[in-house]
């Protein structure tokens, strides 16, 4: 009954319902909290629409032609989600025709579209503090490489074929040092991509060849500047999902949630100015209330950590 | 049922329904606060109104002033935004100042969002921004039934609500 009436949540903020369709959403929604919800939540729309002003501008956007479909297609592969699927694809191609003759292989594995899942000197640190599960051998750490500010323009460069450099402990440092370390385990070798339509459209994808990391994430939407976006979290194990960005001062605080074990969490992230973000993703077994958004803190606990590149579009 | 006991049910009802939406947003103590305040405001300023039809499209604009309003007011406070003082921009004195931005903004990212709808849901936006009403709509779309037409009109809502980035307003 209640998804029939759902139905006639886009009469609602339009204001075109009959007073019979009033009737039946109203009576329902003060029975039905999950329906009373979603009306409260389009309140807003509803009173933007209310404006003859807005429907005007509304309707003037709706009459605006739309582009040929040769046209939206270019337009969306230019996007960068549009440029990575078509990377991808090539990619595919290229890989199958390549390993059409040896199907006998097995392959090694699907590249996944992660980024940089890295367990941080302090997770491991923690993990060993932690008696009742049993804690990993600490990997061999890097200390922190240079990285290139922007990546490589050619469309794929393998790091693996590098060799692993000489095993040594990173110092304790500062959270930037923390969030660099690099495991170096053969399994973590990470294959980088960089796609995009040119300056500010570009993003920086990472394929790891596994999914070993306790947390993941992606972006939904392509970041603009002044438009939110939403990151969202998966992770192995429960806790908190703290969020922060690196300015000159330190990491900025600027999101934070609770995260169950294989449910995924949302944040939702706004950047006014367009350019490079760096963020680090901290999961956290302890909640840590005192977080607040925009503030400098120190890093909670970290259960895992992950270092996220944004390109915030125009 | 008398009308005024009626009115108290419904309200009763209500207050329920607002502290539980509320409180999904904000703590239940505030959520409590705001519901009080809700209620307060429909008993001493919209007595007259008792019918359901009126009485929560009322409420749920009464609630979403109210927590835009107490946002607002946690901002000015600076319960969130913990910054330098050095930081800190001198105050826009136009109360409404804010709110007409974000207006805007979300005008122009429904008016972008709904370019990039099909043909199908811009004929539906474009009918409805009209005035008309769903059976109308069944009769300008040709549709078999009205039911085709809600269901239509849902999935257009919501691949409109997609390319808004899940959130009308864009706070969630």
């Amino acid at each position: 009954m209640r998804r029939e009436l759902e139905k006639l949540l886009g009469g609602y903020a339009a204001g075109i319902l009959t007073p019979a369709e009033r009737e039946a959403l109203f009576a329902a929604a003060l029975e039905d909290q999950e329906l009373f919800d979603a009306l409260a939540r389009e309140e807003a729309l509803r009173d933007l629409l209310a404006e003859p002003a807005a429907r005007e501008r509304l309707l003037a956007a709706l009459e605006e032609p739309r582009p040929h479909p040769a046209a939206r297609l270019v337009a969306w592969m230019r996007r960068p989600r549009g440029m990575a699927l078509a990377a991808g694809l090539a990619a595919a191609l290229v890989a199958a025709v390549v390993l059409a003759p040896r199907r006998s292989t097995p392959p090694e594995s699907r590249p996944v579209e992660i980024v940089e899942v890295r367990p941080p000197a302090a997770a491991v640190a923690e993990s060993q503090s932690e008696a009742a599960e049993p804690a990993p051998a600490p990997r061999p750490l890097r200390a922190p490489e240079p990285r290139p500010r922007e990546p490589q323009p050619e469309a794929a460069q393998d790091l693996a074929a590098a060799p692993p450099p000489a095993p040594q402990h990173a110092p304790p440092g500062p959270p930037a040092a923390v969030a660099d370390n690099v495991a170096t385990a053969p399994e973590r070798r990470e294959l980088s991509l960089r796609t995009g339509a040119g300056p500010g459209h570009a993003r920086t994808l990472a394929l790891a060849r596994d999914q070993a990391g306790p947390l993941r994430y992606s972006i939904a939407g392509a970041p603009r500047a002044g438009e939110p976006f939403g990151l969202r979290f998966e992770s192995r194990e429960p806790g908190w999902v703290y969020v922060f960005s690196a300015d000159a001062q330190g990491w900025r605080f600027i999101a934070g949630t609770r995260i169950d074990a294989g449910r995924p969490a949302h944040v939702s992230l706004r950047f006014d100015e367009p350019g490079r973000r760096e963020l680090l993703a901290i999961l956290s077994r302890t909640e840590r209330p005192d977080q607040r958004p925009g503030a400098i803190a120190p890093l909670p606990p970290a259960a895992a950590t992950l270092r996220i590149v944004v390109e915030v579009a125009p | 049922m008398e009308p005024s006991a009626a009115r108290n049910e419904m309200l009763a009802r209500l207050r329920e329904r607002i502290v539980a939406f509320a409180a999904s947003r904000m703590g239940r103590d505030t959520a409590e606060d705001l519901a009080q305040e809700t209620l307060m405001l429909l008993e001493e300023k919209y007595a007259h109104v008792e019918r359901l039809e009126e009485l929560l499209p009322l409420s749920l604009r009464i609630v979403r002033f109210k927590i835009l309003a107490l946002r607002r007011k946690s901002l000015r406070r600076g319960e969130y935004t913990q910054v330098s003082v050095a930081d800190i921009q001198l105050p826009d004195l136009d109360a409404d100042s804010a709110a007409w931005v974000e207006r805007k903004q979300m005008l122009e990212r429904l008016a972008r969002a709904m370019s990039q709808l099909g043909a199908r849901c811009r004929e539906m936006w474009r009918l409805k921004l009209s005035g008309k009403s769903f059976p109308e709509i069944q009769q300008a779309m040709g549709a078999r039934s009205l039911n085709t037409v809600y269901t239509w009109d849902h999935r257009c809502r919501k691949r409109l609500l997609e390319r808004m980035g899940g959130d009308w307003e864009g706070k969630s």
